[in-house]
């Protein structure tokens, strides 16, 4: 599996200690980029913003998949799928990205659908 | 200079209408995205050793981190331009003060900003 792990660099945040680099592991850049868009031209984003979106955005992910496993273990079933995480999104009160993620779970299918019988030529 | 399209502030999100280009090829273009393999490591830490990940999951999860990342950035951009302030800081740090201090935070989260 490809070891691509950004943000290589361990900070000592006032309330919580040591902030391991594997509790980081999501590209600052990415992160970084992702907020200039939705932003002003003018904008600036400092530094420790990013680094506190990116610990906010990794415990957002820890906290869906938890409660999408629970889900899973309760049916005895032992894969994840997407279904689950817009179920727990729900579950969880983010209504609002439950509903846009199912649409987009729906058309996801039919596009991965259409590329199998319709495989893309080669050379 | 990106010129993906980005929703404005206070309208709905997850707009993923799109004609003729598939909306994940054109953000993917665009690195608006996390990469998966990331998003997919942090996603198992949270798993049983049994459990297994569909891939339709970690891309559910990976179009809604880069939502969740607009979302709480333009709540917070509001209240920068709200009080004239350009740098966006001290609000990102009290969002993971929400995060920290109680068990259904990321509800509190949006009901705080």
């Amino acid at each position: 599996m490809m070891d691509n792990v950004g943000g290589s660099s361990s900070n000592i945040a006032e309330n919580s200690g040591i902030i391991r680099e594997q509790d980081r592991l999501l590209p600052i850049a990415n992160v970084g980029k992702i907020m200039k868009q939705i932003l002003p031209p003018n904008a600036k984003i400092s530094k420790e913003s990013k680094e506190t979106m990116q610990e906010c955005v990794s415990e957002f992910i820890s906290f869906v998949t938890s409660e999408a496993s629970e889900k899973c273990r309760k049916e005895r079933r032992k894969t994840v799928n997407g279904d689950d995480i817009c179920w727990a999104l729900g579950s969880l009160g983010f209504d609002d990205y439950a509903e846009p993620l199912r649409r987009y779970l729906q058309r996801y299918r039919e596009q991965e659908l259409d590329r199998a019988n319709n495989p893309p030529k080669r050379g | 200079m990106f010129n993906a399209p980005a929703s404005p502030c206070g309208s709905g999100r997850g707009n993923h209408e799109s004609s003729e280009h598939s909306p994940r090829s054109y953000f993917r273009e665009q690195d608006c995205f996390l990469p998966i393999a990331n998003i997919s490591c942090i996603m198992k830490k949270m798993l049983p050793s049994n459990r297994k990940i569909a891939k339709d999951a970690k891309e559910t999860l990976q179009e809604c981190v880069s939502e969740f990342i607009s979302f709480v950035t333009c709540e917070v951009s509001d209240k920068c331009q709200g009080e004239k302030r350009k740098t966006i800081n001290d609000d990102c740090n009290r969002t993971v003060t929400v995060l920290k201090k109680e068990e259904g935070a990321f509800i509190m989260l949006f009901f705080h900003l």
